[in-house]
């Protein structure tokens, strides 16, 4: 079994060397140092400020600072621009304005409908097709769903977000708390499948000891604060949701949809005190402190527990595909791939600086380059291809379980669920988020929530233009079935 | 003459230039733009006249109704607190004592920082988990566990942070005003006996009223435009619990790049607000 792991890795590594050998002999996408190609063009990047802005300048850091090498390679400038949140502002003011000050912009893809659907960005096919980048290494949803609209590619990846079920292997291993479990709720206590297991055993560890420290502990933790919508949507994604139907009418509010929303208030009332209030980070700190026995959040967990700077260790973490619902006799689970980063070139960049600009994103999004800041815990970006989970030998955090972790990445990747890539995004999530808020909170049922959503939703369309919305959804549902995700009613 | 004159304008002009580019020409823009419908994410797009659309559009968005409501909350809460304890602590320090100035100093503080570095500190001080306030409550045993002020009682915090900056606003306005005053009622007040209550009531009240006036004035236009707090303590939520008018503005402006109709709530604000300032002033001067 060992035999054929090392094998496994063995092969990933060779066929990641041959790519990039091709790679380097059949374009010029690695130019000798002596022969920068673009001296005296200058570029400015826009990222988010904080562990995402690391790959490209970090101080301390000097593997994951990406910028002098980039400029030696290349022969460009790159002025780094960190912004904090609120980047989206910042990128339509940019553009709106005409002032395009910023060449690469490092954004969100739920905002691909203004940004790409508005037609901001400068379409990369021709130059993919002159500098070639392991286009097919790239997850699929990222690939067609982060990087696309219609058939133009736009961005390439730059973090690969995706939910993942993260549980304390060593509780859920304990046989006091087994038999405990199993004389509470009739059946083994095991990585929950379902939404209902999951709600169960949330329960189970909510409000008692079991880490002996003296004060009382947790079921599990999502990220409530900052994106609200999601828990729920992963949740909606797994009862065959969908957003729209064909002609635009949200199919929201649905009896799947309403379960969706209930079933995430119990996870938040298994919640530490104060947890509506935690952002992605307290959550994982949560968790990797030992105050919860299960999360339901992004990768980074997997390279944070490798860094062993927790209370919590690796061998105490278990990795494992989110929960499902059973529909029409089959059980459905689907991860929510919702925010990651892209990187794109601004249509406003100057016709003779833009094959530069493609050099540099597609250098940041190579496989080799990409690696080293997806496999290392001071980053936030997480893996968005095939070789990145393929490859743990190559993983700048290494401990036993990272295979586990891997793997796990890859399957919830594998059962990804996409963000509304629509115009007029921002608008319709902040909408579903005011309002799944508003029942977390305890203000009315998930149906009124969900159907007061529907109507502010309805409203949003119009203003927008429900033909022009049509048409783009047409475009998304194409995607959905090509990658198996729309589900007929 | 002319060279006098020439002189004089060569003064005033920047002055209109600034005037015009940074007051004058954006408020006429956004008037134009909220009778506009503009599809700003559309590159190369334009605004096309739609009359009153925005505007009618207004008085069906129940969000706006209910930011409004909040609104008021917030300026209404805020401003009989600050008020309240503003002039309280500047009858207080209107006298000599030794360490008045040390202790007006430390009153005058938490003006000198600015909004966002405020919500900044209070979001710390309201954290559930590692906040003092919460420390402190349970060390006096006043709450069974830990308040969620930020989820549970979003407006408040906000509120409680607000009066926390600004009640010393109203005490430096009220203390000048107490020390412009003049003697003589007070003297003829002393001379009949009158108690202190009495001096307060029938002379100090009546005769500070204008100056209190003016300083709620100030402080209830910049309640209404109060954002900074909000942005870094609640982001308006969870949900809309702390969602004023100016914040939603904010949203339909530059999260969901509606300008037009971000406009034109501006422009049914500075209505509401000019109205209810009208009458105030008119209220004040009836009185006197």
């Amino acid at each position: 079994m060992k035999k054929g792991k090392h094998l496994a890795g063995i092969i990933s590594i060779a066929m990641i060397l041959s790519c990039l050998a091709t790679g380097i002999a059949s374009s010029q996408s690695y130019v000798p140092p002596d022969e920068p190609p673009y001296k005296g063009i200058e570029l400015t990047v826009l990222c988010d400020s904080g562990h995402n802005f690391i790959p490209w300048v970090s101080k301390t850091d000097p593997e994951l600072n990406n910028v002098p090498r980039i400029e030696h390679l290349l022969g460009v400038k790159l002025n780094c621009v960190a912004k904090s949140p609120d980047l989206f502002p910042t990128i339509m003011a940019d553009l709106v304005s005409g002032a395009g000050h910023y060449n690469i912009i490092v954004y969100f893809p739920p905002h691909n409908g203004d940004l790409m659907g508005g037609g901001w960005l400068v379409p990369l096919n021709d130059y993919i097709k002159k500098y070639p980048v392991f286009w097919s290494d790239i997850y699929p949803i990222y690939r067609h769903l982060y990087c696309m609209w219609g058939d133009k590619i736009y961005a390439l990846p730059y973090d690969g977000d995706v939910l993942m079920l993260y549980y304390r292997k060593d509780l859920f291993s304990d046989p006091k708390i087994r038999s405990k479990f199993k004389e509470k709720y009739g059946y083994d206590l095991a990585p929950p499948k379902t939404y209902k297991e999951y709600n169960d055993i949330a329960r189970f560890f909510t409000g008692w000891d079991w880490d002996h420290d003296g004060k009382p502990n947790y079921g599990t933790i999502e990220d409530v604060k900052d994106l609200g919508y999601g828990p729920w949507l992963t949740r909606f994604a797994s009862t065959g949701g969908v957003f729209f139907d064909e002609n635009m009418n949200p199919r929201i509010n649905t009896p799947g949809g309403v379960q969706a929303l209930k079933d995430y208030k119990v996870a938040v009332e298994c919640a530490p005190p104060g947890a509506m209030q935690f952002g992605a980070t307290q959550v994982f700190k949560s968790f990797l402190d030992g105050l919860t026995a299960m999360t339901l959040t992004w990768p980074d967990i997997g390279p944070w527990v490798g860094t062993g700077k927790y209370k919590v260790k690796p061998h105490q973490v278990g990795f494992a595909l989110v929960p499902g619902y059973v529909v029409k006799g089959k059980l459905i689970r689907r991860a929510w791939t919702g925010v990651g980063r892209v990187m794109a070139i601004s249509k406003l960049t100057p016709p003779e600086k833009r094959e530069a600009a493609f050099r540099v994103i597609a250098y940041m999004a190579s496989p080799a380059v990409s690696l080293r800041y997806v496999s290392n815990g001071k980053t936030g970006e997480d893996s968005f291809r095939r070789s990145h989970d393929m490859t743990p030998a190559l993983w700048h955090d290494r401990y036993p379980e990272l295979e586990d972790y891997l793997k796990a990445k890859m399957l919830n990747t594998e059962h990804g669920y996409p963000d509304i890539y629509l115009t007029g995004e921002a608008d319709y999530i902040n909408t579903l988020t005011t309002h799944i808020h508003d029942y977390l909170r305890g203000k009315g049922t998930a149906k009124e929530a969900l159907d007061a959503t529907v109507e502010d939703w309805n409203r949003i369309t119009e203003r927008i233009g429900r033909e022009k919305l049509k048409k783009q959804w047409a475009e998304e549902i194409k995607l959905f079935k090509r990658l198996g995700i729309w589900i007929e009613e | 003459m002319e060279k006098k004159k020439l002189i004089s304008w060569l003064y005033v002009i920047p002055v209109i230039v600034i005037l015009i580019s940074l007051i004058i020409f954006p408020l006429l823009y956004s008037l134009y733009l909220s009778f506009t419908q503009w599809d700003m994410t559309s590159f190369g797009a334009k605004p096309h006249f739609i009359g009153i659309g925005n505007f009618a559009q207004i008085f069906t968005d129940r969000r706006f109704f209910y930011d409004l409501g909040r609104t008021a909350v917030v300026v209404i809460g805020a401003l009989i607190v600050e008020t309240l304890l503003g002039f309280g602590v500047a009858l207080l320090l209107n006298r000599k004592f030794k360490g008045r100035g040390i202790l007006l100093a430390a009153f005058l503080m938490p003006v000198m920082v600015s909004e966002v570095t405020a919500g900044l500190i209070w979001g710390l001080i309201f954290d559930a988990t590692f906040g003092p306030l919460n420390q402190i409550i349970a060390i006096l045993h006043l709450a069974k566990k830990p308040i969620v002020w930020l989820v549970d009682h979003p407006l408040l915090s906000v509120i409680i942070a607000d009066i926390w900056q600004w009640s010393p606003f109203i005490m430096l306005i009220t203390m000048a005003g107490l020390q412009a005053l003049p003697s003589t009622p007070y003297e003829a007040a002393m001379l009949d006996g009158a108690s202190g209550w009495q001096i307060l009531k029938f002379i100090t009240l009546p005769l500070i009223t204008p100056i209190l006036g003016v300083a709620v004035v100030l402080r209830s236009m910049d309640l209404i435009k109060m954002f900074g707090k909000i942005y870094m303590l609640t982001k308006g939520g969870p949900g809309t619990a702390s969602e004023t008018i100016t914040y939603y503005i904010y949203l339909q402006a530059f999260s969901f790049w509606n300008l037009p109709y971000a406009a034109a709530l501006s422009f049914i604000l500075l209505a509401i607000v000019t109205f209810f300032i009208t009458y105030f002033f008119k209220m004040i001067t009836v009185e006197e």
